[in-house]
């Protein structure tokens, strides 16, 4: 239970939930966009199967980059987003099947604050209106009433009174925010979703921004789930963090145990690419500079997701291979894929056919580009010899699955489930007692580089 | 920075800057004010060097970038102040002698290319103005371009429209046009500020090696500590459109001592442990709207004293090649040096300031 300024108790559906109880609980959470229409490709897998709970009073820290889907998952918690499958039960109950009246008790719980907060202020209202307007649509009050709290509101995130009939464009990006933030507290939610509420500030603003988000949560026992693709801010403020990859949780832990201990190699790999000294990572080993962009999220991989880019892939013994040799042949298999992929999709056959197909490299320039003057193992060349003659005859797909029949391993075809290690949870086959740890290896191979 | 010993080499440059910014002052005037964007900044950037300029929104930074490109438009204008390139002072109307020989890469890309062409005709449109090329010639060089910037595939991706790119591969784009002019110096304005951090590593690491493979200079223009430090040789700090502070990277991590890079370094919230609250600096980023006649930060200042309203600070020396603009140091001695010389007159009354001053950064 919470209270609210005048000290009245507040029950909402999450309402009556101790401090360390868990207040949200996601279990197997996917939502698809699905384009529809005839030329439609496979739906996006925006957030697929994602399992969590989030603890009363805690900061969850949700990172990743962008088009990982975590607004996605942020918007599908407050219910803004339809579910595609899987359950979010709050207080036992399972919120993607309520309708009408419960439903809006949960969307007064659950609040969310938007990272932009220029598009996300109606410039034609005041400021009274704005924060206002969660009470007016919840029919909170009379009018008086909502005239005080909004006040109160106002005064608490540090704007004054007299900001009441202002318009958001008189306010700086930092008050603008602070704006976005009293309406989200105005219907005195539990939990609220901040997504990026801070990246569209600069530091010494952001870092005010932060001490009142942190001021607030100790003053009324807020639970949040803060989005961020800003690893130091989150490191900063969350209990636990949770790394995103392609719709996928990849690593849920203590925040200071993930960012000093990172078990999966995304983690690792994100946390390495934090430029400068600033003390927000502690990743002692090279920098790992990622191949390419992450996989379509209509077509994503079908064993782990992170396998096309991983840095510590489990590889088939039999070779002697440098690791720019790994490095061309996984390389080539993300362009037969690419290909493969571009030959299936309707509207480039058909651009194909009427000559619109833009000027192809052939496969032995890409060949060339990949393998350039590497000097292979004769078994390594054949294989791949063996893979370029099979593309030359149009047979990309074929080609691909010579490459993976020789290169390939577990981590192309088995969905890794989640490990317990180190005291959390990480999804990488690595974990397995018979594979060396991703760390070492991560060590091993770019000290290599 | 400092984990990369050859970077911490390029500081030692010597001879003539490639560019020299000379009390530059640019204004944007208003019905209303006359805004004083950029209010006398000074600065060197020698060939193969990364200067970087960093500063919160409004300090000042893009307007100095686009001051040097010779970007700027009514209302605003050049008011003093030289620009040396070469021997030619650009703002004597030099730029046409020049152009091509500075390219500027900007924060972000979509809006830097333009939806309606290919990619690769915009490249090809930068070599036949820059370069000359037509026809196949210019059709060659722009894929060997792409592949130079790390787009793979580029064959296929030179005929592509910017929407087919993702975001880092449209910066890698928007490089490839930059390098089309031939540059020698490269403006990066903000250039990895709309990427992911592993797409803005990619990105840092392909700009370090075009830098190393073409001997390019840099100015990194970034509101992020941390991508300045990872770039930078030398670093300048704006604020309210002047240069607060001035010193070779590691030096200025190691020892700010203007109080606002010292808030700002305080501010990273990696710096400050969990739990703690942020150190933050009060108030926002003032407009410059009037000749300074006082220290533009005082108002937000933790360190202010007496004449701190009165008294515009200039820069002086606070260590070995290392400047700032602040009254706590202007009679300070140079390190290592015992005198007190009080040569600027407008000391303050003793006991009203402190007398260890930055020395805690």
């Amino acid at each position: 239970m919470s209270l609210d300024a005048d000290g009245e108790a507040v029950e909402g559906l999450a309402g009556e939930v101790g401090v360390g109880d868990t207040l949200v609980e996601v279990s197997e959470l996917k939502k698809y966009y699905d384009t529809g229409g005839l030329l439609a490709d496979d739906p996006v897998q925006a957030v697929d199967g994602v399992s969590f709970d989030i603890k009363k009073g805690e900061t969850l820290g949700l990172v990743g980059e962008s088009g990982c889907g975590k607004t996605t998952l942020g918007r599908t918690l407050l219910q803004l987003e339809t579910v595609t499958d899987g359950e979010i039960r709050a207080d036992g109950t399972d919120i993607t099947t309520l309708s009408g009246a419960e439903r809006r008790e949960w969307q007064r719980d659950a609040q969310m604050v938007f990272q932009d907060p220029d598009s996300s202020l109606n410039d034609r209202m005041t400021v009274g209106e704005i924060v206002r307007e969660p009470l007016d649509a919840h029919g909170w009050g009379d009018p008086a009433e909502r005239r005080d709290r909004v006040e109160g509101l106002l005064d608490r995130v540090g704007l004054n009174e007299e900001h009441y009939y202002r318009y958001p464009h008189q306010f700086s990006g930092g008050q603008k925010q602070r704006i976005g933030i009293a309406r989200a507290l105005a219907l005195e939610p539990e939990f609220i979703v901040l997504d990026e509420p801070v990246s569209a500030l600069d530091v010494s603003v952001q870092a005010r921004i932060i001490n009142l988000l942190e001021e607030l949560q100790a003053e009324l026992g807020l639970t949040y789930l803060f989005i961020a693709h800003d690893l130091s801010v989150v490191r900063h403020i969350a209990d636990r963090v949770a790394v995103m990859y392609l719709g996928n949780i990849v690593e849920l832990g203590d925040t200071e145990a993930v960012y000093t201990d990172p078990q999966h190699p995304y983690t690792i790999s994100l946390l390495s690419a934090i430029p400068g000294s600033g003390g927000t990572a502690d990743w002692e080993g090279e920098r790992v500079t990622l191949p390419g962009t992450p996989p379509n999220p209509r077509d994503p991989p079908a064993g782990c997701p992170f396998a096309t880019r991983c840095p510590a892939k489990i590889r088939p013994d039999e070779y002697e291979l440098s690791e720019a040799g790994w490095t061309a042949i996984e390389g080539f298999r993300n362009v037969l894929r690419e290909r493969a992929r571009a030959e299936t999709g309707a509207l480039d056959a058909v651009k194909r056919r009427l000559g619109l197909g833009a000027g192809e490299l052939t496969i032995e320039e890409i060949h060339a580009d990949l393998f350039g003057d590497l000097d292979l193992p004769a078994d390594v060349s054949e294989t791949v010899a063996a893979a370029v003659d099979r593309a030359e005859t149009g047979d990309d797909e074929g080609a691909e699955a010579v490459l993976a029949d020789a290169f390939g391993s577990v981590c192309d075809t088995e969905y890794p489930r989640a490990y317990e290690t180190a005291g959390r949870q990480s999804r990488c086959l690595r974990h397995q007692d018979e594979y060396q740890d991703p760390q070492s290896v991560v060590r091993e191979r770019t000290a290599e580089d | 920075m400092s984990t990369d010993p050859v970077t911490d080499a390029a500081t030692e440059t010597a001879g003539e800057p490639l560019l020299s910014v000379q009390d530059l002052r640019t204004v944007f005037h208003t019905e209303k004010e006359t805004i004083h964007a950029v209010d006398g900044i000074s600065f060197d950037i020698h060939e193969g060097e990364t200067v970087g300029l960093v500063g919160e929104s409004g300090s000042g930074k893009s307007v100095t970038a686009r001051s040097i490109l010779g970007l700027i438009e009514a209302p605003g204008v050049i008011e003093d102040g030289e620009i040396w390139y070469r021997g030619d002072d650009l703002t004597a109307d030099n730029w046409e002698t020049h152009r091509g020989d500075i390219a500027i890469v900007f924060q972000d890309p979509i809006n830097s290319l333009n939806p309606v062409y290919t990619v690769g005709n915009q490249i090809r449109e930068a070599l036949r103005i820059h370069q000359g090329l037509r026809g196949s010639a210019a059709r060659e060089e722009a894929i060997r371009l792409l592949e130079e910037v790390g787009i793979p595939d580029a064959p296929r991706r030179v005929s592509e429209y910017p929407h087919q790119f993702s975001g880092g591969m449209r910066q890698r784009a928007v490089i490839a046009i930059a390098l089309a002019c031939n540059p020698d110096l490269l403006v990066c304005d903000e250039p990895t500020t709309a990427l992911d951090v592993t797409i803005q590593a990619q990105i840092l690491e392909l700009l370090d090696d075009l830098q190393a493979e073409e001997d390019l200079a840099i100015l990194f223009i970034t509101h992020d500590m941390g991508v300045i430090e990872e770039t930078a040789d030398r670093v300048n700090v704006m604020y309210a459109g002047e240069i607060v502070e001035s010193a070779p990277v590691g030096e200025l991590f190691d020892s700010p001592k203007h109080p606002y890079t010292q808030g700002l370094l305080a501010s990273i919230p990696g710096r400050t442990a969990k739990g703690e609250r942020l150190p933050t600096i009060e108030g926002e980023v003032p407009t410059p709207t009037e000749p300074p006649t006082d220290c533009r930060f005082h108002p937000r200042c933790p360190e202010r004293f007496e004449p701190c309203d009165a008294v515009h600070p200039d820069a002086v020396e606070v260590g070995e090649d290392h400047t700032a603009a602040c009254l706590l140091y202007e009679d300070d001695p140079l390190p290592g040096d015992g005198a007190t010389p009080d040569d600027q007159g407008l000391g303050p009354a003793p006991g009203t300031r402190r007398e260890d001053g930055g020395d805690q950064g």
